[in-house]
């Protein structure tokens, strides 16, 4: 890879900045970023809403990942409660050949599909809209 | 039938260098391609979402789950059902809290995620550590099984597998790096399921196609008991930690976490996920119909008397319905597995040792050029060495059992400060170093105590400790240390940095540009405190 060349003319800012990053408000993630002390957010006009906006969504998503989570540790846990607990009851047939507990087992398998397709259509529907909005403010 | 386990077959040896020569041609293609660090650890950032779902189910895909499932369910029945919702799981819980802000925050492992806003020497050490004792029992695990498995199915002497094992693990890496890795993880995944799926319809094809009556024989056959929980699980609390251990483990092992950023961004991470997610539930299901193949058809007696472990139950069935050809080529697929999933442990420790440690902590961050991946391929060259040394001293232990050890130390050491750091906003330096110390630290330790070692290893009479995993106890104590450890020695400066970071974990840094100045790495660029604004 050929290095970066860095042209002439930047915004006045680049000299107080790592990497002239200014838009996004973040640490720009370079090994030399990772080492350095940490200092104070540089002070950017329509940042600060353009933070608490950042912050909302990354708020909202954090709520929907815990919920899914939540969810999933229920199945999987209630099924494993079962095993340890109630053995007895996951040996009742269904059907011919079948057990509840080999039902169940199948039905936890396809809950972990089903909160998957949740959440991938839920940032293809709402996350990614959001991330494009608040990517076009940041780079106003 | 006469089995030809245990004598070498011409048929699964010709498999056998067939796949040799097709990894060794795409490590060729990758080492041309193979340039800088980039290239080593995250090949490029050119895979695709698709192409990197194939490559994490492959890496997930190992043969403990494949010959060990197989195996547990053809002599176990129902238990085998246990383990393999538990390894399927994890994978939505890698969906929802890590994907995406882990390929946000970091470049290369997920220590560059916990490092952040951190001070990095501790938080990187620590990590390290977590890291390389993952890595160390997950590698012993595949190394044992491995000498094993040939010697079984090709008749070479143990110690010899493993050397031929591990040179071929470091030939992968060495050369190749992130690149060959990924795309023999992808070849394996598509050899791996391609046999599974035809295994498991030659089996159905018995059975009118309907897995049912593929359960009905096997009760009737083996009693009813098969198609419920049998003794595996006995005590409760065992079986809540194996859970534990399992769900959350996978969101914490290194060699799986470093495949997120192989590709350009956070949203085909995501999609990489689903699509690993939708391949390894499918496996699974494939291995339970083939466990019970191999229960009804080849015969739980006839499984243990080759392998007491049962692991030889698909090859055998393998044999018995697709014969010596099909035989050779399960083989030759579950060496595959084998091979490409210690190396892509081996990048991962060789990560931790030059990027982690070396880069950062040793060179503070600031590499010379060109050194990181000379260190890198040192480090390489090491863990064959150390990898080879732990296969032939370990052998004949249990290697699922340690499959499962790897999972709790993942699940304690890393997955915890991974989730503290990228959610709480409070989370201090301290607190992160103590929780992932306290998870490698304790998980050890009351491994150590554990019946496994105590009564069986040591002989005596009972354990300190009575959990075979210590999941349930590890992960909640590396949450509760990493938590008061953050509330008693907080730090302003890096919540502040936790809010500047919310940014960057949503969008992404521009990561082409990042990586594009940290190549070029200037040592004139280092720029002190003072010039920021």
């Amino acid at each position: 890879m050929e290095p970066v060349r860095r042209k002439r003319q930047h915004n006045r800012f680049e000299k107080y900045t790592r990497s002239g990053d200014l838009h996004r408000g973040g640490i720009p993630v370079t090994s030399r970023a990772m080492n350095a002390p940490i200092n104070a957010p540089v002070n950017v006009p329509g940042a600060s809403s353009h933070a608490h906006d950042v912050r909302a969504l990354a708020r909202r998503r954090w709520l929907v990942a815990l919920a899914l989570t939540v969810a999933m540790v229920a199945c999987y846990f209630g099924f494993i409660g079962l095993v340890a607990w109630r053995p007895d009851l996951l040996a009742t047939p269904v059907g011919d050949g079948l057990t509840a507990g080999i039902v169940l087992g199948a039905l936890v398998i396809v809950a972990a599909w089903v909160l998957t397709l949740v959440y991938v259509r839920w940032a293809n529907r709402v996350y990614d809209v959001a991330l494009e909005t608040l990517r076009a403010k940041g780079h106003r | 039938m006469p089995t030809r386990f245990g004598e070498p077959d011409a048929v699964a040896i010709m498999f056998f260098a067939a796949f040799i020569i097709i990894t060794l041609g795409i490590t060729w293609w990758a080492a041309r391609r193979t340039r800088t660090t980039e290239h080593f650890y995250a090949a490029g950032r050119s895979i695709t979402a698709g192409q990197n779902g194939f490559a994490l189910a492959g890496d997930y895909m190992s043969a403990a789950s494949f010959l060990g499932i197989a195996g547990l369910v053809s002599t176990s029945g129902f238990d085998g059902l246990i383990y393999s919702t538990g390894w399927l799981v994890g994978w939505p819980v890698v969906l929802f809290l890590i994907a995406e802000p882990l390929r946000n925050l970091g470049r290369y492992t997920f220590a560059d995620v916990v490092a952040s806003r951190l001070q990095p020497v501790p938080v990187r050490i620590c990590a390290a550590c977590g890291t390389l004792a993952t890595i160390a029992f997950y590698l012993i695990a595949q190394m044992v099984g491995a000498g094993g498995l040939i010697r079984l199915l090709f008749g070479i002497p143990y110690e010899v597998a493993v050397v031929v094992v591990g040179l071929a693990m470091m030939a992968y890496v060495l050369f190749g790096g992130m690149i060959a890795t990924t795309w023999v993880q992808i070849v394996k995944a598509v050899l791996l399921l391609g046999g599974a799926a035809t295994l498991a319809l030659l089996v159905l094809s018995r059975f009118g196609f309907n897995p049912a009556n593929l359960f009905a024989a096997a009760s009737a056959q083996y009693g009813a008991g098969v198609l419920a929980p049998g003794r595996l699980v006995s005590n409760p609390y065992d079986a809540i930690s194996l859970g534990m251990a399992l769900m959350f483990g996978t969101a914490g092992l290194p060699h799986i976490l470093m495949r997120f950023y192989t590709v350009p961004d956070a949203s085909a991470a995501r999609r990489s996920v689903f699509v690993a997610t939708g391949l390894i539930g499918m496996f699974y299901l494939m291995t339970f119909v083939l466990g019970f193949g191999a229960m009804v058809l080849v015969g739980p007696d006839a499984i243990r008397a080759i392998d007491a472990g049962g692991n030889m139950a698909a090859p055998m069935l393998a044999e018995l319905l697709g014969g010596r050809a099909f035989l050779g080529f399960i083989a030759a697929v579950a060496f595959a597995t084998i091979l490409a999933v210690v190396a892509g442990l081996a990048l991962s420790g060789a990560a931790a040792l030059s990027h982690d440690l070396w880069a950062s902590v040793v060179r503070k961050g600031a590499p010379r050029p060109g050194e990181e991946l000379r260190v890198a391929r040192i480090a390489t060259i090491l863990l064959a060495v150390v990898a080879i040394a732990l296969g032939v001293a370990f052998k004949g232990q249990n290697v699922a059992f340690m499959v499962g050890l790897a999972f709790a130390i993942a699940a304690s050491a890393n997955f915890p400060a991974l989730v503290l750091s990228v959610f709480w906003r409070r989370t201090s330096t301290i607190g992160a170093s103590a929780s992932m110390l306290t998870g490698t630290v304790a998980t050890l330790l009351l491994i150590a105590l554990s019946p496994a070692v105590q009564v069986d290893l040591l002989h005596n009479t009972s354990a300190w400790f009575p959990l075979k995993n210590p999941a349930l106890v590890t992960i909640p104590l590396a949450f509760a240390v990493g938590i008061l450890g953050s509330i008693l020695w907080p730090n302003r400066n890096e919540q502040r940095a936790f809010d500047a970071l919310q940014s960057q974990m949503l969008l992404g840094a521009d990561s082409a540009y990042a990586d594009a100045r940290a190549n070029a790495a200037s040592p004139a660029a280092s720029v002190s405190p003072a010039t920021r604004a």
